[in-house]
C-alpha cells in the first residue's frame, strides 16, 4: 500500500466559521488506517469544531475533506456516518429519555437496512458492547438519562461503535471522568484499535492521550502548529510545558 | 344530581375528548420535534372533514351502498389527501425557514392558516356544508339498578373506538419501530441524530405526515357525528386541542391524550351543570390552574436532562 492508500481521512486546508467568527484556519492532517492519531490543544482552540466540522456541523467553507479517498465536504450531515465514520461527541449526547439498549440499537442506524433487519448481526454487534463494558450491559433496560457519568460515556463509545466504524472520532472522552475510570477508558480504546477500528481522538488530557497514539497534532488557535510522532510530542519541552503541567 | 344528566354529559364529554385528544396528538409531535406551534395544524383538520365529504358523495354517486365499506374507503382517501396537505405545508412554509430564527415559522404557521381558511372559503363556498347521518341508533346505558344514565349513538361508540385504535396504533409506532426510535432521537437531539445517520428532514416531514392523518380520523369523525362543517371550524377546535396538548404537557404523546379527554369533560360537564356560553371561559380556567401548579403541564418533562 503506498502513502496515497493508507490514508483513512485526509483534510487539506480547512477553514470553518462559526457566524461570522472564523474558529478553523487551513487546517491540514491525515489519520492513516490502522493509526491512532489525537489532537491535542488548549479549551477554544477548536478541537471540538474541528470534528463537527468533520460532519459538515458547521461546513467548511474552504478546503477538502477526504474519507478514504472520497471527498465528503459538502455530503448531508446524515450521510457521513454511512461512510463508516462515528462520532462520539462533546458531552456524549445520549438520548436520555431512551433505555441504554434503544441507545445502543440507535447506533446501528448507518448501517444497509438489510444489516439492520438482520437479528442475527444486532445480537452480535451488542455482544460486542457488552463485551467491551459489562458493567454498563447490567443497565441495560435503564433510562440512559439515569446513568453517571462515566457510564453516559460508555455508552456513547458503545452507540459509536454499534455501526462497526472504520474510523470512531472521539471528543474529549476523559472529561469529567475520575483517574480510575480514565486508565479503564484509555485500555478500552487501545482495545477497539487493537480489533482494527481506526482512532482520532481529541484530548484536552494530552499525556494520557499521546502515550496511547501513534501521531498526534497539536491545535492553537485554529491553526495546525506542531504535528509528529507521539513518542516525540510527548518528549518536546514546549509541549510538555503548555500541555502536559510543565517539567 | 340528576344521574341521568352526570352520565349522558359524561359520555358527550369523553366523544369530545377523544377527537380534542386525535388533533392534539398533531401540535404535541410537531412542537417535540421542531418546538414550534403548527398554527396551521386546525385547518388541516378543517380541510379533512371536508375531503371526508367530498369522498363520500363521490362513492355514493359511484354507486356504494354499504355503509361500513364506503367509511372505510372514505378514511383511507381522507387520511391519503390529508397527510399530502400535511406534508406539503411543511414542505413549502417550513423546511425553508429551518435555520432561521424561532418566529419566522410561527408567522409563516399563522399564514398558513389563513391561507387554507380562504382557499376553502373560496373553492367550497362560506356556507355551512353538511351530510346525511348515515349511521342511525343508540344503546341505553343502565346503572346497576336499572335506571337509564345516558345514550350513546353508535356514532359516539365508533368515534371513541377509531381514536382508541389510532393513538394506540400511533403509540406502538413511536414505542416499537425502527421510525419511532428515530423519531424520539430526533426530538431528544436533532444534531446528535444527524451525526448517527439519520435524515431528520424525513423524520420531520413523516411527524407532519402522522400529525395530519389523526386529524384527518377526527375530520371524519365530526363529520359523520354533527353532519355540518364550514371553513372556520378549524380555529376554535385547533385552539382547544392545542389547550388539551399544553395541558397534558406539550411534547407528550400520551399527554395530548389525557388532556383531550379532560378538556372534553370540563366542557361537557360545565355546559351541561351551569352555563353553555361560558364552557370555554371553565376550559381556560382548568388550564390556566394546571399550569400554575405545573408549568410543564399534567404529563410533561420540565426539560430534558442534559449531565
Amino acid at each position: 500500500m503506498n502513502a496515497e492508500e493508507r490514508r483513512l481521512l485526509v483534510l487539506e486546508g480547512v477553514r470553518a466559521a462559526y457566524g461570522a467568527v472564523p474558529v478553523l484556519h487551513d487546517v491540514t492532517l491525515h489519520v492513516d488506517r490502522g493509526e491512532i492519531v489525537t489532537l491535542i490543544g488548549a479549551n477554544g482552540a477548536g478541537k471540538s469544531t474541528l470534528l463537527m466540522t468533520l460532519f459538515g456541523q458547521p461546513r467548511a467553507t474552504a478546503g477538502r475533506i477526504l474519507f478514504s479517498g472520497q471527498e465528503m465536504t459538502a455530503l448531508p450531515t446524515h450521510r457521513i456516518a454511512r461512510l463508516g465514520i462515528a462520532q462520539v461527541p462533546e458531552g456524549r449526547r445520549i438520548f436520555p429519555a431512551m433505555t441504554v439498549e434503544e441507545n445502543l440499537i440507535l447506533g446501528i442506524t448507518p448501517l444497509t437496512a438489510r444489516e439492520q433487519e438482520d437479528p442475527g448481526l444486532r445480537a452480535a454487534l451488542l455482544e460486542h458492547v457488552r463485551s467491551l463494558f459489562p458493567r454498563l450491559w447490567e443497565r441495560h433496560r435503564q433510562r440512559a438519562g439515569t446513568l453517571s457519568g462515566g457510564e453516559q460515556q460508555m455508552l456513547a463509545i458503545g452507540r459509536a461503535l454499534m455501526s462497526r466504524p472504520r474510523l470512531l472520532l472521539l471528543d474529549e472522552p476523559s472529561l469529567g471522568l475520575a483517574p480510575l475510570l480514565i486508565r479503564q477508558l484509555f485500555a478500552v480504546l487501545r482495545r477497539i484499535a487493537a480489533e482494527g477500528t481506526t482512532i482520532f481522538l481529541v484530548e484536552q488530557n494530552a499525556n494520557q492521550a499521546l502515550r496511547i497514539a501513534d501521531r498526534g497534532y497539536v491545535l492553537v488557535n485554529g491553526r495546525i502548529q506542531m504535528e509528529g510522532v507521539a513518542a516525540d510530542l510527548l518528549a518536546d519541552g514546549h509541549v510538555r510545558q503548555a500541555y502536559l503541567g510543565g517539567h | 344530581m340528576n344521574g341521568y344528566i352526570v352520565g349522558q354529559q359524561v359520555i358527550n364529554g369523553l366523544v369530545l375528548g377523544a377527537i380534542y385528544g386525535l388533533i392534539a396528538v398533531g401540535y404535541t409531535m410537531v412542537y417535540g420535534i421542531m418546538g414550534m406551534i403548527n398554527f396551521a395544524h386546525g385547518d388541516i383538520y378543517m380541510i379533512s372533514a371536508y375531503l371526508a365529504a367530498i369522498f363520500l358523495a363521490l362513492l355514493t354517486g359511484a354507486g356504494v351502498q354499504s355503509v361500513p365499506v364506503a367509511l372505510v374507503l372514505v378514511l383511507a382517501l381522507t387520511i391519503l389527501f390529508t397527510a399530502f396537505y400535511g406534508w406539503t405545508v411543511e414542505r413549502v412554509a417550513y423546511r425553508p425557514l429551518r435555520n432561521s430564527n424561532r418566529l419566522a415559522p410561527l408567522i409563516s404557521a399563522i399564514g398558513v392558516s389563513l391561507i387554507l381558511q380562504n382557499y376553502v372559503r373560496i373553492s367550497q363556498g362560506a356556507r355551512n356544508q353538511g351530510i346525511p347521518a348515515l349511521i342511525e341508533g343508540h344503546v341505553r346505558v343502565n346503572a346497576a339498578d336499572g335506571v337509564t344514565i345516558g345514550q350513546v349513538t353508535y356514532t359516539q361508540i365508533l368515534i371513541v373506538s377509531a381514536a382508541l385504535l389510532s393513538m394506540g396504533a400511533l403509540a406502538w409506532i413511536m414505542r416499537h419501530t425502527t421510525l419511532g426510535r428515530s423519531c424520539r432521537a430526533t426530538q431528544q437531539d436533532r444534531v446528535m441524530a444527524e451525526l448517527l445517520g439519520i435524515n431528520t428532514d424525513h423524520i420531520i416531514a413523516t411527524v407532519f405526515i402522522m400529525g395530519a392523518a389523526m386529524a384527518a380520523v377526527a375530520g371524519l369523525l365530526v363529520t359523520l357525528n354533527y353532519g355540518s362543517f364550514d371553513f372556520f371550524i378549524g380555529f376554535v377546535v385547533g385552539i382547544k386541542a392545542f389547550t388539551a396538548a399544553v395541558l397534558g404537557g406539550i411534547g407528550s404523546l400520551p399527554g395530548a391524550m389525557l388532556g383531550g379527554v379532560i378538556l372534553g369533560l370540563c366542557e361537557s360537564l360545565f355546559s351541561g351543570f351551569v352555563n353553555t356560553d361560558y364552557k370555554d371561559v371553565f376550559a381556560f380556567a382548568v388550564l390556566i390552574l394546571v399550569l400554575v401548579v405545573r408549568p410543564s403541564g399534567l404529563l410533561g418533562h420540565p426539560e430534558v436532562e442534559k449531565v
